[in-house]
């Protein structure tokens, strides 16, 4: 196994050089002083918020400082928002938090999405021939932008509905909360700063879960998605013409695999994280591709975006209210921001189209046809409409996506020893994804009655395993460019 | 509800799994604050404390390298053997057919694809391997050794043109046989110049035609003072060997410039080329490289 190379590539590469990632062996040392450090000042939870607080904006800063100081000023404008939001009555208050509204999700829509419809409106126009020239605004994405300013909302809004008074130092650690700053999940304000106020603060909880999950995490991420993404995806999508229809079908199988074991993972390290500093995180999945039909995959599959989407986009735009035709609209309108939420590119445009077709499909289906298939052929159908969904999400535009689906057509190919091994591992994932919680609860009590002069060798010898398995190249986190 | 473990039971606890598995990867962590870091942790950690990890190791770290490509390092050629398998091969110096291998970085990764899809439509029966291979360069030898590993794929399949896009991770101090050669230091250019020269000289000896892209302008200081040095080294070396050179400066911005990330159109506009970290590409900017490749190619085919 790759034990000259193993720890190559952990981050992306060029810029890494003080880049932290939480896979990265820096990033562990780093941690194995931070929390003492933290769990110390558990007796001083002013110093110890001012200590996270730190530690958050140096990991930020280590991706850029220009960044960091953005994230800074844009908390700082959020917090002055807040106690204006709070204020006043109520009819001016509402317009107060759509102004709010407005300014907290402008700067996710100038970083991530001008250049894509500048880029867009020039063509188009050109097309036609038409100049029309739309300035070049050279602006750098801060990374996990998309969360925190998801998160900036909710916090809006709970200072509209509960005039809570944060102080600034409680809503800069809330913005620049670590574990949740690069890739989710999505914590509301309300949860974070009801966990921020109570007496577990600072301290760890559930440690045994804290273990599992980011040992679990590690596993997923390392090992699995890596392994997925190296043996089938990456040749797969990066050359669709070597391929023939069979290998590309067991390329779209092992994506769909490899996203959920790469965001699933992050989500496990992370929720690890923030119970080893005494919260607990929204659960972000709860075996999706488990799910009967679309509506409980999105119920399942990224559940703190789904439910913010829910929440923040389809209810007020008037949920189911307006009856069943305008919810179908409704749906739709969701998927498709649900869509673009994840990046600028024509391809996650087509992904969320993909799934707010099949979601209202589905709901007429329901409606008009009395037809009720067995639970397992729902299953069945769900996992293969995700699956080929996930192909305009993973490629890098639509031609691209086209390109690798054409491919199907093509001869079916020879017989590859390779598709037994992932066959062997989809089953068994699904095995183990049907008694996932039966598993966890088992393995959970387990560590917490381990003596620890026991759990020490074990968790060396996991820790062995999972480096020598991860493969060379590890990528960084899917989600992070979200 | 569960246990909790106290917060002294888990610093010691995580301290041990950490400390453990850092001296059973020793020589990993090694590699990995050499080529990531530009650190070597092996001038400050006594010797001792590698012998269980090279121990460990050491079966398998000859295996490593070549494991992606499944070339048996055991049937690997001397020199000599080496030569005398070239010219058994038919057809392996013919210009009819591009066999070209794609080496380099993830500069090359981003441009690889683009490349081969198009030149399949050019040349349907011409053979084109991508093994650009991200974090790679020519200054941490020991991590990933381009040299040897063209030559083997060279010998294995039979290239007759390789492309090589790389450097963006080698403006660092080398650290090599107890010696550290500081960046940009006449001895680190030296020895920079012979990396350079061992790929050409093979080539040249196989009659293997080299196009070597050139580095584009950087908005990093360092990198972009590398990318000067490296490409006046890419330029001569090549030029010595009547090799090809493209200069990506010609077509994205010229290194004594300020850094843009936007290319001047004139019936689009402005056009963005350049990715975030001042370093790689968008689709756009790789698409631009990839028919300067193409065009060399076509010219010589």
């Amino acid at each position: 196994m790759i034990s000259i190379n193993c720890f190559q590539n952990i981050i992306s590469e060029h810029d890494c050089d003080v880049t932290l990632s939480f896979l990265s062996p820096e990033f562990a040392y780093l941690a194995l002083i931070f929390f003492p450090i933290y769990w110390l000042l558990s007796t001083r939870p002013t110093l110890q918020k001012i200590f996270l607080l730190i530690a958050g904006y140096s990991l930020y800063a280590t991706w850029s400082y220009k960044t960091a100081l953005f994230l800074a000023a844009y908390s700082s404008i959020i917090w002055l928002l807040g106690i204006w939001v709070r204020t006043g009555l109520n009819p001016s208050k509402k317009m107060k938090l759509s102004i709010s509204f407005v300014f907290a999700l402008s700067l996710l829509l100038m970083t991530k999405y001008y250049d894509f419809f500048r880029e867009l409106l020039i063509q188009l126009l050109s097309q036609i021939g038409l100049q029309f020239f739309l300035p070049a605004i050279d602006i750098i994405v801060p990374v996990g932008i998309s969360f925190f300013t998801f998160q900036a909302i909710t916090y809006l809004f709970w200072e509209y509905q509960s005039k809570m008074k944060v102080s600034f130092l409680d809503l800069l650690l809330y913005l620049s909360f670590w574990p949740t700053l690069f890739a989710g999940p999505i914590i509301r304000a309300k949860d974070f700063h009801e966990q921020l106020y109570s007496q577990n603060f600072g301290k760890p909880i559930e440690s045994p879960k804290a273990i599992y999950f980011i040992f679990l995490g590690l596993f997923q991420k390392m090992v699995l998605a890596t392994w997925l993404a190296n043996h089938y995806v990456d040749p797969v999508f990066k050359y669709p013409e070597e391929f023939f229809a069979v290998d590309t079908l067991h390329g779209i199988l092992a994506y769909t695999l490899q996203i959920f074991f790469d965001f699933s993972g992050y989500t496990l390290i992370v929720t690890g994280f923030g119970l080893l500093l005494g919260f607990t995180l929204p659960l972000n999945f709860a075996q999706p591709y488990l799910s009967h039909n679309l509506k409980e995959f999105w119920q399942r599959w990224h559940i703190s975006l789904s439910s913010f989407i829910r929440d923040f986009v389809y209810i007020p735009m008037g949920g189911n209210r307006r009856g069943f035709a305008w919810s179908q609209v409704n749906i739709f309108i969701a998927m498709l921001i649900s869509g673009i939420w994840h990046g600028a590119g024509l391809g996650f445009l087509l992904w969320g189209v993909i799934h707010g077709l099949g979601l209202v499909g589905s709901n007429l289906l329901r409606r008009y046809v009395p037809l009720h298939l067995p639970a397992f052929y729902g299953q069945v159908l769900t996992f293969l409409f995700v699956a080929f969904a996930w192909v305009f999400f993973k490629a890098s535009s639509t031609e691209n996506a086209l390109r690798l689906l054409e491919r199907l057509s093509a001869p079916l190919g020879a017989f590859n020893l390779s598709w037994v091994y992932l066959w062997t591992f989809t089953l068994l994932f699904f095995l183990l994804s049907k008694y996932a919680n039966w598993f966890e609860n088992k393995i959970i009590n387990w560590i917490s009655q381990l003596y620890l002069w026991l759990l020490v060798p074990i968790l060396c010898l996991i820790g062995y395993i999972i480096i020598e398995l991860s493969p060379s190249g590890i990528p960084s986190f899917i989600y992070y460019q979200f | 509800m569960h246990k909790n473990f106290s917060p002294v039971r888990l610093f010691i606890l995580f301290a041990l799994v950490l400390l453990t598995n850092s001296v059973l990867w020793l020589d990993s962590l090694d590699n990995y604050f050499n080529n990531q870091k530009h650190i070597l942790i092996s001038s400050v950690v006594p010797d001792w404390l590698f012998t269980p990890s090279q121990r460990l190791h050491l079966k398998t770290k000859s295996a490593d390298i070549f494991s992606k490509v499944g070339i048996d390092p055991n049937k690997s050629k001397t020199a000599e053997q080496a030569v005398e398998y070239v010219l058994k091969l038919d057809n392996f110096s013919s210009n009819s057919i591009p066999k070209v291998l794609f080496a380099g970085d993830s500069l090359m990764q981003g441009v690889a694809p683009i490349a081969i899809a198009d030149l399949k439509k050019v040349f349907p029966n011409g053979k084109f391997i991508d093994l650009s291979q991200q974090s790679t360069g020519l200054t941490v030898r020991r991590y990933f050794d381009w040299p040897k590993k063209i030559e083997e794929e060279s010998l294995k399949q039979g290239f007759n043109v390789v492309v090589i896009f790389l450097g963006a991770n080698d403006p660092w101090d080398i650290y090599e046989n107890k010696k550290h050669l500081v960046f940009p230091s006449n001895e680190w250019q030296e020895l920079y110049r012979q990396r350079v020269n061992e790929v050409l000289l093979f080539a040249k000896e196989h009659q293997i035609h080299v196009i070597w892209v050139g580095l584009p302008n950087m908005e990093v200081d360092r990198v972009k003072t590398g990318a000067l040095l490296q490409n006046s080294v890419f330029l001569s070396e090549t030029k010595k060997y009547g090799f090809d050179f493209i200069s990506t400066e010609e077509i994205l911005g010229a290194l004594d410039t300020p850094f843009s990330k936007y290319l001047q159109d004139p019936v689009k506009g402005s056009i963005l080329i350049r990715a975030n970290d001042g370093i790689h590409f968008t689709p756009y900017g790789y698409r631009l490289v990839s028919n300067q490749i193409i065009k060399t190619l076509k010219e010589k085919f």
